[in-house]
């Protein structure tokens, strides 16, 4: 591993690229933004995501689902949010909850929140295929290496269980089982769960070989640092989580001052040279200049957004209630989005056949660091 | 025997149908006499309930709106529907409706799900609701517009604000007088709604906001199909790789 997934892109440009993506679905509902965001999204899955059947099925799974909830979603809002001045047509009032008119301000409003639900989750499953885990966990410092081990477990719970899912299936279809009711469910869900335990048990294992227990840290305070480091990883780490909640919450300023003042405490926290875990590795990943265009070109998109935000609100958020007005249009921002499909033009795409990806799905398979 | 038996039920069935149709003919035929026996023999048009609205917005305009309303009592949502203002509502299921915005002020439907447009400070304004039980004393009614009756001759205020109503003091007369509305030797309005907004000093009354020009769209739409372009051709370059691999 060279510390480049099969992308070819440094773990940490991609994060950048990823918060640059998901910052405009979480800020608003502005068409034109949330469109320009999907196709360039789409356009980097497009070309990085795996197309091989196994991680495609693995994603794919979750984007139809995520596809399945928008459509939900959209329904329910239409007919719950009887607001609006175009009404298109109308529940009888008796009926409680979904009487009364249905308009067209809440079609809009269903579909541009599905649209950035959808978004959302496609950045999401994208980073997942295309970022490098066990690059990104030995990035981090040594303190906050289990952090990097559980999010790396949880980013490849999913995928694995679809995966291990479409296996057990299709085990059982080749020995003529077939399910027809909930009852069947049973011989599905209890090899799916004693899967799911066994790889969990094997991953801890091959985590303990490689030197990513905390033992070491319990056994000896003096050598792993003051602890006040831990309780400032932690405020560090609640901060973080704070501040993404205040970001979907759409209080930016706050959000933004959290995250980082967050990033500061998990600096000084991770900023411990006295550790004694040290980690061998036969390659180091070497910062490259694709890897500052796509790292610049995001940091270059999320200033656009937040200036936009504080000077032009309504290019950002939009909201059809009470009345289906055109939205806003910001140009110079939606210039700036179109620099989201940066990872495509300067990173070289491995396809799916080369060596060097099935390297990296054998270990996307088992994410160890 | 079996075509005697089939044309036998078949006679059942009808003379079934048959029955069936005239006991509801007659239920309806009693229920329409009986609404038509309840209808007042004079042919008068029912009595014209009156009430009034007045929206304080936090720049301090002040909108008066007269309701006629039929009913003897209507909700003090229906009266704010029924009153010509723009508002923006969303329902809280068995808790009625909120408000989120009056005449363009408030907050956002998303918003306002979360917090009926409430800030996170103690004094940060929301739209409150508050009736005049006498002239120029504002009372908050804290169970919200959907369960709250009006009658004839109530005034109902909406303010927005974090603490004090800040209504002015104002009988249903001056309402309908500061709406606009004549009324008659009874001191009855007429038997449409009718509003009003008065500005105070050194307030003037918001302008419509300019629309962007076509060709702003225009350009919009060329930047998403550039990015739409670079979408497939980033699809396109994936495949042909992996063409070339194979």
């Amino acid at each position: 591993m060279s510390g480049h997934g099969r992308t070819d892109l440094d773990a940490r440009a991609w994060l950048l690229w990823g918060v640059a993506a998901s910052l405009p679905p979480l800020l608003g509902r502005n068409p034109f933004v949330l469109t320009a965001t999907l196709l360039a999204v789409l356009g980097v899955r497009a070309a990085m995501a795996p197309s091989d059947a196994e991680g495609a099925l693995a994603w794919n799974g979750i984007v139809r689902l995520a596809a399945v909830f928008a459509s939900v979603g959209t329904l329910f809002n239409v007919l719950t949010a009887h607001l609006g001045d175009r009404p298109f047509a109308s529940v009888p009032d008796s009926l409680p909850i979904i009487g009364g008119p249905l308009t067209l301000n809440a079609l809009v409003y269903g579909l541009l929140s599905g649209s950035a639900l959808l978004t959302l989750v496609l950045v999401g499953t994208t980073l997942g295929a295309a970022l490098d885990w066990p690059a990104l966990a030995r990035l981090l410092p040594a303190r906050l290496s289990t952090v990097a081990v559980a999010g790396a477990v949880a980013w490849a719970f999913i995928p694995q269980t679809v995966v291990a899912l479409r296996e057990i299936r299709e085990a059982q279809a080749a020995r003529g089982y077939r399910a027809r009711g909930g009852r069947d469910l049973v011989p599905l869900l209890v090899p799916l769960l004693a899967g799911g335990l066994e790889r969990a048990v094997t991953l801890a294992e091959a985590l303990e070989s490689r030197g990513f227990s905390s033992s070491s840290d319990q056994q000896d305070w003096t050598s792993a640092g003051p602890p006040w480091r831990a309780v400032l990883a932690a405020l560090g780490l609640a901060g973080t989580l704070l501040g993404a909640y205040l970001l979907a919450a759409e209080t930016p300023i706050a959000a933004l001052t959290t995250i980082g003042f967050s990033a500061v405490a998990l600096a000084v926290a991770g900023a411990d040279k006295r550790n004694p875990r040290r980690r061998t590795r036969y390659r180091h990943t070497h910062w490259r200049q694709r890897d500052s265009v796509v790292a610049g070109t995001a940091i270059i998109v999320v200033a656009a957004v937040v200036i936009t935000l504080a000077a032009d609100p309504r290019a950002i958020r939009y909201d059809p209630y009470p009345s289906l007005i055109p939205p806003r249009v910001n140009l110079g921002l939606l210039a700036a989005l179109t620099l989201l499909l940066s990872p495509v033009l300067v990173a070289p795409v491995r396809p799916s056949g080369s060596p060097s990806a099935k390297t990296s799905r054998s270990v996307q398979r088992v994410p160890l660091p | 025997m079996s075509v005697l038996g089939g044309r036998s039920m078949t006679a059942h069935l009808a003379r079934s149908v048959v029955g069936l149709l005239l006991v509801i003919v007659a239920g309806w035929a009693g229920t329409a006499g009986m609404a038509w026996a309840a209808t007042p023999i004079t042919g008068l048009e029912p009595d014209l309930h009156h009430a009034g609205l007045v929206v304080r917005h936090g720049d301090g305009r002040v909108t008066y709106a007269y309701v006629p309303f039929e009913e003897d009592a209507i909700s003090g949502i229906d009266l704010l529907k029924r009153s010509g203002i723009s508002h923006v509502t969303i329902s809280f299921g068995g808790l009625g409706e909120g408000v989120c915005s009056l005449e363009g002020e408030g907050c956002p439907a998303a918003e306002c799900r979360r917090s009926v447009c409430q800030g996170p400070g103690a004094n940060a304004p929301f739209w409150q609701y508050f009736r005049q039980s006498a002239p120029g004393e504002w009372r908050p009614l804290t169970l919200g517009a959907s369960s709250t009756k009006v009658r004839d001759g109530d005034v109902d205020g909406w303010s927005w604000t974090g603490h004090e109503a800040g209504l002015p003091a104002v009988s249903l007369a001056d309402v309908a007088r500061l709406a606009g509305v004549p009324l008659n030797d009874e001191g009855q309005g007429g038997d449409l709604p009718a509003l009003q907004t008065v500005y105070p000093p050194g307030v003037a009354p918001l302008a419509a906001e300019e629309g962007q020009g076509t060709m702003v769209y225009v350009v919009a739409g060329g930047l998403l199909v550039l990015i739409g372009g670079g979408a497939v051709y980033a699809a396109r370059r994936r495949r042909v790789g992996e063409d070339a691999e194979g």
